[in-house]
């Protein structure tokens, strides 16, 4: 029995230290970056995946020039992405003026896709939003209008790929056009709440049509704040009027200076 | 009950030779609270990065690398420039960034996981303090207290250098027992005050295990008070000095054979009283949501994991004061000893730290290496396995002292300038050689037939070790 005790702390003993060399072994390999064993956590936005599924469902993309504004899309969405404007072209055809997603509440559930009857709306592979990020970077441009040519679907399917892979896999002709729909400088870090997609013509009516609005009330502003001026010159002018009639001569001050 | 030289000191030059209470307090506060704030408090904060960053990398990971001081820099600049536009703002921040040294500075912070201690702090501390309804308001509220006073009050016998001691209790190392057995009765009232049985099932577990485990570190401690003849934590430190430049040699570890394995046994019994893993029954978040503190949360919650590892730091000082030397250097403590009093104080405050520090990645080691024992399992080694070898150890111990006694082994040895005249028992070296020798060569003929006898390892084993 005693014997049978002093065997079982050996092997206590035994495997304790077996553990704590294996788990040493680790710490050691890992510290050291050595035999393949360094850490395997994939530092996200730094370092983003490689390789995405063809059939992920990533961000949304609307063909704003085949959107017949049906709302469809609107009333499949259970989360509310949706917001939209449109107008009838010379044709007579409803197209869409306004069309934007928030990317930031929708759910990637698809539904929308389904419930589009002119398949206008479709799913890229793209799902970077981080804008420290290429992908995320692109999307902060396009939706605030810094993109100086709108992207077809497939130009955004190519860009969500290659801004998934490390740049440096990337050839030479890639890594170009990237930088040229991307801001490689990182400025304009600042967030991201929506994404607008607007045709140029359709943006820069938007654009004109804000412009003049703020040029509208700044003007109003302007106005107002010259009338107020005019208003208290006038009583200014009153009240010195009223003071020099009760101020003696040679005191202009009023007689309060020290 | 005594105060420490330093208090009495201080309290002497500011109220005169026979000081007032309120002196002495002062003085408490300058040479236990201020220690226990600038030692223990930073490595029981950095503990919790060191535990990340250890985890991590035993699991191939990289802990917390993100969280920098960028943040911190930023909101300075903010501040200080406020009157500038953001832009502006931004190319300052950039700038200083780019000074040498401050960026590399920034990124090691980052990387070390240390911004992320600073953000956590923020955290904790900004968390809505929530006091569920149905629980036992003030138990519930009072409980974290006892348990982060359970974990502090033993530093006050804990000699940090030789003059650095608050208390000089003649019993110490009993008090350092009972003041640690505050944290208990905090954790108790923690069980009990949430209101909730996953809670209570904690807090009974944790009364269980540390109940249980005190008796191993009783013992453990009575082998050193046995081999010291004295239970002032500051004597037994004092007895540890051999006056050579090797003065690791005159640990109580390196003494004997029995006072090794006493050391690795309170240690383990230590291990099971901070409530850590593998013996974290009273957490057990596979079983118990979280134990005894499911329902704390913001600086409550901090306080108990405060409370835990200052627990840590006290075995490591523990285990460090009674079997390797407390505040001593393994070498050229003559030397260090002979140093002006300030210098003294500071590097074997320093040393102390190191060694306690060195417990502490040991216990995150092991915590990260075994998995949680279960109730039944934790009991078992407790009374089968840990008391019984106190007892053989203390047992041998004494054997020791008596058949070294009549071989005439007992000196006066040197000790430090203040205890003149203490017992030691200085073993010439042919007599250290038979203590070590006749022991171990014991046990490994037992363990070599036993190994014999038994030694069919569980079939289980086998497999995982594959059959090693
Ligand atoms: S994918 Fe789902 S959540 Fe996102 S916009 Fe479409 S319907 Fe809404
Ligand atoms: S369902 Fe398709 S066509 Fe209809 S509004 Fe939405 S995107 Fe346009």
């Amino acid at each position: 029995m005693i014997l049978a005790w002093v065997n079982g702390i050996y092997e206590g003993v035994d495997a304790f230290l077996t553990g704590m060399g294996t788990t040493a072994r680790f710490l050691v390999e890992n510290v050291r970056g050595q035999g393949g064993a360094t850490a395997v956590t994939r530092q996200y936005p730094q370092q983003p995946a490689e390789i995405v599924g063809e059939r992920v469902r990533g961000h949304l993309f609307n063909k704003a020039d085949i959107c017949i504004v049906c709302h469809a899309c609107d009333k499949a969405c259970p989360v509310d992405c949706f917001s939209m404007d449109g107008e009838r072209d010379a044709n007579n055809k409803m197209r869409a003026s306004r069309f934007d997603i928030d990317l930031s509440k929708c759910i990637y559930c698809g539904l929308c896709v389904r419930a589009c009857p002119t398949d206008s709306l479709s799913m890229t592979t793209g799902f970077e939003i981080d804008p420290h990020t290429d992908a995320g970077r692109y999307l902060f441009r396009r939706n605030t209008g810094q993109l100086d040519r709108k992207l077809d679907a497939p130009d955004v399917v190519r860009m969500a790929q290659l801004a998934n892979q490390p740049r440096e896999s990337l050839s030479a002709e890639d890594r170009a056009w990237l930088d040229s729909v991307v801001d490689p400088a990182g400025e304009h870090l600042i967030g991201m709440y929506g994404l607008g997609y607007f045709t140029p013509e359709e943006k820069a009516k938007a654009d004109a049509e804000r412009e003049r609005k703020k040029k509208e009330k700044e003007a109003a502003a302007a106005a107002a704040k010259a009338a107020k001026a005019a208003l208290e010159k006038a009583a200014a002018e009153k009240a010195l009027a009223a003071k020099e009639a009760a101020t003696p001569a040679g005191r202009p001050d009023g007689g309060n200076a020290p | 009950m005594e105060f420490g030289p330093a208090v009495n000191t201080i309290a002497t030059w500011i109220s005169g030779p026979d000081p007032s209470w309120w002196a002495v307090g002062i003085g408490l506060v300058a040479v236990w609270v201020i220690p226990v704030l600038a030692i223990v408090f930073p490595v029981a904060a950095v503990g919790q990065i060191i535990e990340r960053k250890v985890a991590a990398a035993m699991q191939r990971r990289h802990g917390p690398n993100t969280v920098g001081m960028d943040g911190i820099l930023r909101l300075v600049v903010r501040l200080a420039f406020f009157f500038l536009p953001r832009a502006a703002q931004d190319r300052i921040q950039a700038r200083i960034t780019a000074l040498p040294g401050v960026g590399w500075t920034l990124g090691l912070l980052q990387r070390s996981g240390l911004g992320q201690l600073a953000a956590d702090g923020v955290k904790m501390i900004g968390k809505e303090d929530i006091v569920p309804a149905g629980t036992d308001g003030l138990v519930f509220r009072a409980a974290p207290y006892l348990a982060l006073v359970g974990a502090f009050l033993p530093f006050a016998a804990i000699p940090f250098a030789q003059n650095l001691v608050a208390l000089e209790v003649p019993v110490g190392a009993l008090y350092v027992v009972a003041a640690s057995g505050f944290t208990v009765v905090g954790l108790l009232m923690a069980g009990w005050g949430s209101g909730n049985k996953f809670s209570l099932l904690g807090g009974m577990r944790a009364v269980a295990q540390v109940v249980s485990y005190e008796i191993p570190v009783g013992l453990a401690i009575a082998g050193v008070v046995l081999w010291c003849g004295t239970m002032d934590l500051h004597q037994i430190v004092a007895h540890q000095y051999n006056g050579q430049w090797y003065s690791f040699l005159g640990w109580n570890i390196f003494q004997s054979p029995f006072l090794a394995l006493l050391a690795c046994l309170l240690f383990f019994a230590g291990l099971a009283e901070c409530q850590r893993t593998p013996f974290d029954m009273a957490e057990a978040e596979s079983e118990l949501v979280s134990g005894f503190n499911t329902e704390y949360s913001g600086l409550r919650w901090g306080m108990f994991a405060m409370a835990e590892y200052s627990e840590m730091i006290l075995v490591g000082a523990l285990v460090s004061t009674l079997f390797l030397g407390g505040y001593q250097s393994p070498i050229g403590e003559p030397w260090i000893m002979s140093l002006p009093g300030w210098l003294e104080t500071i590097i074997h405050a320093g040393i102390l730290l190191v060694k306690f520090t060195l417990g502490v990645v040991l216990m995150v080691w092991i915590r990260w290496t075994l998995p949680r024992f279960r109730v039944d399992q934790v009991m078992r080694l407790c009374w089968l396995t840990l008391v019984p070898l106190c007892l053989l150890s203390l047992f041998g111990l004494a054997l020791t002292m008596l058949l070294g006694g009549l071989a005439g082994g007992v000196h006066t040895g040197p000790a430090y300038g203040r205890i003149p005249g203490m017992q030691h028992i200085n073993l010439d070296a042919l007599g250290w050689l038979v203590t070590w020798v006749v022991p171990v060569g014991f046990a490994a003929v037992l363990v070599a037939v036993a190994r014999r006898r038994h030694g069919q390892m569980h079939p289980a084993l086998k497999q995982l070790t594959g059959g090693a």
